[in-house]
């Protein structure tokens, strides 16, 4: 069996990154569910909603959601087809999987830089919301983290895939 | 090239993808992006840039992390246990009354969970020892779980209505009020199904387990009040206009942490595990909503939807044939495609069709839930399945897959009842508070 040592270290390493997003993500989960209780209090106990909440909520789920997708993409998220696995087996797949990888590493790579083109606009296109006029711009920038992240990912995986294309199982396959 | 022909090329393509497994999400993404890029080079890169940004900070779905929370603080604080324990003492005496039970407790988790695979988890984990336990078949015991599972895309809170509410810009509100009688249509139908089963070939379920006195009874179903009060505070809430469907999951997820943190359950180990699965599903269902969201506007500018219209409409099927070649065409998807995925690639094709025929949307959306249903457990690629696979790890798929068929009839008639009567989905959505 090859080795795969530099690659498999620096997934590893792309691992430790995605559970520090998904550390921010899972926090910024926990204060969404603070925010919303503090809202509904303010509202319906005291009578006297603060503006803005949905702001804060909608800027938080932003968080999380960068913060999942490259942790996401590492523990099986993904949702697929898996009819050619069943009908062809690894004998297939060993090959479709690196076009798959290049192919997601290209899109998920162009929409990492189609954020950052948009990203640069910000408050002169109109970026922030709507109520507290919070700057999107920063929460762009997680989710170029997050989307840049789930890049790495799929590029380390297909140089693995690539490394590994003889044994009997993809290391990272998730099934 | 017509934009037709380009939007023909582009769901091949995507056929393609999803055969050699390209995951649904990003697959929608690369068609979508490629397909925008031809029609309108300058305008790719910004709806991209744009679709992916505003699907991540839409309010309306900060109900996903939030109900899926719940339901993972739910698995964890032991409620769902307290809920089986409940349908078992008041069910579990009678002949294949754990199957039943199983399908009554995951109905019950599948008002704390979105999602269809933590019920088929959660309640499988729980039930299939005790229906072994008292030699069940397998068949009868792995099926009534999978199934009942599926309750939880029916049953509000739903991940899949949240879905289906963003893409056709319905009230998730509505939606899960429509999925309520028809989920407690459809756990009647499965245990119709159960009962009708055991009662032709005894031997699926041989044993039963012992008769409890009503002390018993009554105790574990005060058990349960943690997660029954749950389930009335939110989707109560919701009916009366108490609380938005997200301010209901807020709190619902606050007072399943209350519970949690009340029954000491909630360790650092268990903590870790229920915001890893939120964020998991969280990934999940964004991934797939980000493709969807550049897909539909490649679909809309390629014409593909009203010429499927013109199509259609001039066959002279009439609207209920329509709908019946619609639901067919959708159950076959089913057998191959997962439930999401049909939802996120149909929905910009059937919508403008259902629009045209002035078929209710709400009713449709139930309609749709139920076939997403079917999918989970149909065979080759019913995930559900797969979880339950995954839980009795000594059952063959086969075994499994003989064990569903009963529940994918039963489901075929909830679609043709609510056909034949939409006022059982729309009965709710249309006297809630401020809903008519």
């Amino acid at each position: 069996m090859a080795t795969a040592n530099g690659p498999e270290r620096a997934l590893g390493w792309v691992d430790k990154l995605s559970i520090l997003l998904a550390a921010i993500g899972g926090l910024a989960t926990v204060a969404l569910v603070c925010v919303t209780v503090v809202a509904v209090f303010y509202r319906y106990v005291l009578n006297d909603p603060i503006f803005g909440m949905d702001d804060i909520s909608t800027m938080l789920l932003t968080v999380c959601v960068a913060g999942s997708i490259c942790y996401g993409s590492r523990i099986g998220a993904n949702v697929h087809v898996d009819v050619l696995g069943m009908v062809g087996g690894r004998r297939i797949t060993r090959y479709t999987d690196i076009v798959v990888r290049v192919l997601g590493a290209g899109i998920v790579g162009l929409t990492t830089y189609a954020l950052y083109e948009q990203s640069l606009c910000g408050a002169l296109c109109g970026f922030f919301t709507p109520n507290l006029a919070i700057p999107h711009q920063p929460f762009y920038w997680l989710l170029i983290a997050g989307m840049g992240a789930y890049t790495l990912v799929l590029i380390l995986e297909l140089i693995v895939g690539i490394i590994h294309i003889r044994d009997a199982r993809d290391p990272n396959e998730h099934t | 090239m017509s934009n037709i022909e380009i939007g023909l090329i582009g769901f091949a393509v995507l056929a393609v993808l999803l055969l050699i497994r390209m995951p649904v999400g990003t697959a929608m993404l690369l068609v979508g992006t490629g397909g925008l890029f031809v029609i309108s080079p300058r305008g790719a890169l910004p709806t991209l840039a744009g679709e992916v940004f505003s699907i991540s900070s839409i309010y309306s779905l900060t109900i996903l992390p939030l109900f899926v929370l719940m339901g993972n603080l739910a698995g964890v604080s032991g409620m769902s246990r307290d809920l089986y324990d409940a349908a078992q003492s008041w069910f579990g005496h009678y002949r294949g009354g754990l199957a039943s039970s199983t399908v009554v407790g995951c109905a019950g988790f599948s008002a704390l969970s979105g999602s269809s695979l933590a019920s088929a988890v959660t309640m499988g984990r729980v039930a299939l020892p005790e229906m072994q336990r008292f030699r069940y078949a397998d068949s009868l015991a792995t099926g009534s779980i999978a199934a009942g599972g599926t309750l939880g895309i029916l049953i509000p809170p739903s991940a899949g209505f949240v879905v289906y509410a963003i893409l056709t810009e319905e009230s998730i509100g509505r939606l899960f009020m429509a999925g309520v009688l028809p989920g407690l249509m459809l756990t009647g139908l499965f245990i119709l199904a159960i009962t009708l089963l055991v009662r032709r070939n005894p031997e699926l379920a041989p044993g039963s387990a012992t008769r409890a006195d009503l002390q018993v009874r009554l105790r574990s179903l005060r058990r349960a009040t943690w997660i029954i009060s749950i389930i009335l505070i939110t989707i109560g809430g919701i009916y009366l206009g108490v609380f938005s469907a997200v301010e209901a999951a807020g709190m619902g997820a606050f007072f399943a942490f209350l519970v949690a943190v009340f029954r000491r359950t909630l360790t650092w180990a268990a903590c870790k595990e229920v915001v890893a699965y939120t964020l998991r599903s969280t990934a999940t269902t964004f991934i797939i909503l980000m493709g969807a969201f550049v897909f539909t506007p490649f679909v809309a500018r390629t014409g593909i939807p009203a010429a499927i219209v013109d199509g259609l409409t001039g066959l002279g099927f009439g609207p209920y044939g329509v709908l019946l070649l619609i639901l067919a065409v959708l159950i076959l998807l089913g057998t191959f495609l997962e439930g999401f995925a049909i939802l996120v690639l149909t929905l910009p094709l059937i919508q403008p069709l259902l629009e045209v025929y002035g078929f209710d949307l709400i009713w449709f959306g139930v309609l749709m839930v139920i076939v997403l249903e079917m999918g989970l457990i149909s065979p080759p690629v019913g995930i559900n399945v797969f979880v339950v696979k995954g839980i009795a790890p000594g059952v063959p798929m086969n075994t499994i897959f003989r064990g569903i068929w009963p529940f994918w009839f039963a489901m075929l008639i909830a679609i043709l009842i609510l056909v034949a009567v939409p006022e059982i989905a729309l009965f709710l959505p249309d006297t809630m508070f401020g809903g008519g």
